[in-house]
């Protein structure tokens, strides 16, 4: 059984690279992956991946909310 | 000159009957009066005495009321002095009580104030922060960059 995901990603990604992570996930998970891919620029790099409800978060914009609560606390 | 027996016995019964006759008419009624005028004086006196008693009683139950209004005034007065003293330093520990309560009142504003400029502040260093970084990042972030977060990921042994 293949489950759908949905990849957000700062940069146009390459086949290869959408196949690795996809294959990374469904190890991870232990059931295929399918990701399904857009495009957002103000994530600023990185990507966000959203799969079964969890969301797994490698975008510079994530990193620089935590910077900015790091800093107000 | 010769001695006449007669005459001399007319003369003697002539005082004798003078003698009665006077102490009849003058001396009973003067010396009763006198009597009387001294009965009278003496009560006189007597009254005068009486009177100067109760003069002197009245004066010494007048000087005992005086003294005891004297006592009861000083009483009144200490006693009023007492308590003004005492609600003077009610008063003044109220007020200091006061003065405490809006220094403190006034101490925790400022820290409140303090604590939310500090905060707006840092919430301000921070949006700067990350307004500036952002537009570095943008400026600066390439595919390459994109590339090594990728493999970053690829590389972990867990995801999450």
């Amino acid at each position: 059984m293949v489950i759908d995901g949905l990849l957000i990603s700062a940069w146009d990604m390459t086949d290869e690279e959408v196949r690795r992570i996809e294959e990374k996930l469904s190890k991870q998970i232990g059931q295929d992956i399918r990701l399904r891919r857009e495009i957002d620029r103000s994530l600023i790099g990185g990507f966000i991946i959203t799969v079964k409800h969890h969301r797994y978060d490698y975008s510079i914009k994530s990193k620089l909310s935590e910077m900015r609560k790091y800093l107000v606390q | 000159m010769k001695l006449d027996i007669i005459q001399i016995l007319a003369h003697i019964v002539n005082i004798a009957i003078l003698y009665f006759f006077l102490r009849w008419l003058l001396y009973k009624p003067i010396s009763k009066f006198i009597r009387e005028r001294e009965q009278r004086y003496e009560q006189r006196e007597e009254d005068l005495k009486a009177k100067e008693d109760e003069a002197s009683a009245l004066k010494a139950k007048y000087e005992m009321l005086t003294e005891e209004t004297r006592a009861k005034a000083d009483e009144v007065i200490t006693q009023s002095r007492v308590n003004a003293n005492k609600r003077a330093e009610e008063i003044i520990e109220e007020a200091r009580v006061q003065a405490r309560n809006m220094v403190e009142h006034a101490r925790a504003d400022i820290a409140e104030e303090r604590r939310t400029a500090q905060a707006s502040m840092a919430e301000e260093v921070a949006d700067l922060a990350v307004t500036i970084s952002s537009r570095i990042l943008e400026r600066e972030v390439n595919v390459e960059d994109n590339k090594h977060i990728i493999d970053k990921f690829l590389t972990r042994e867990r995801i999450g």
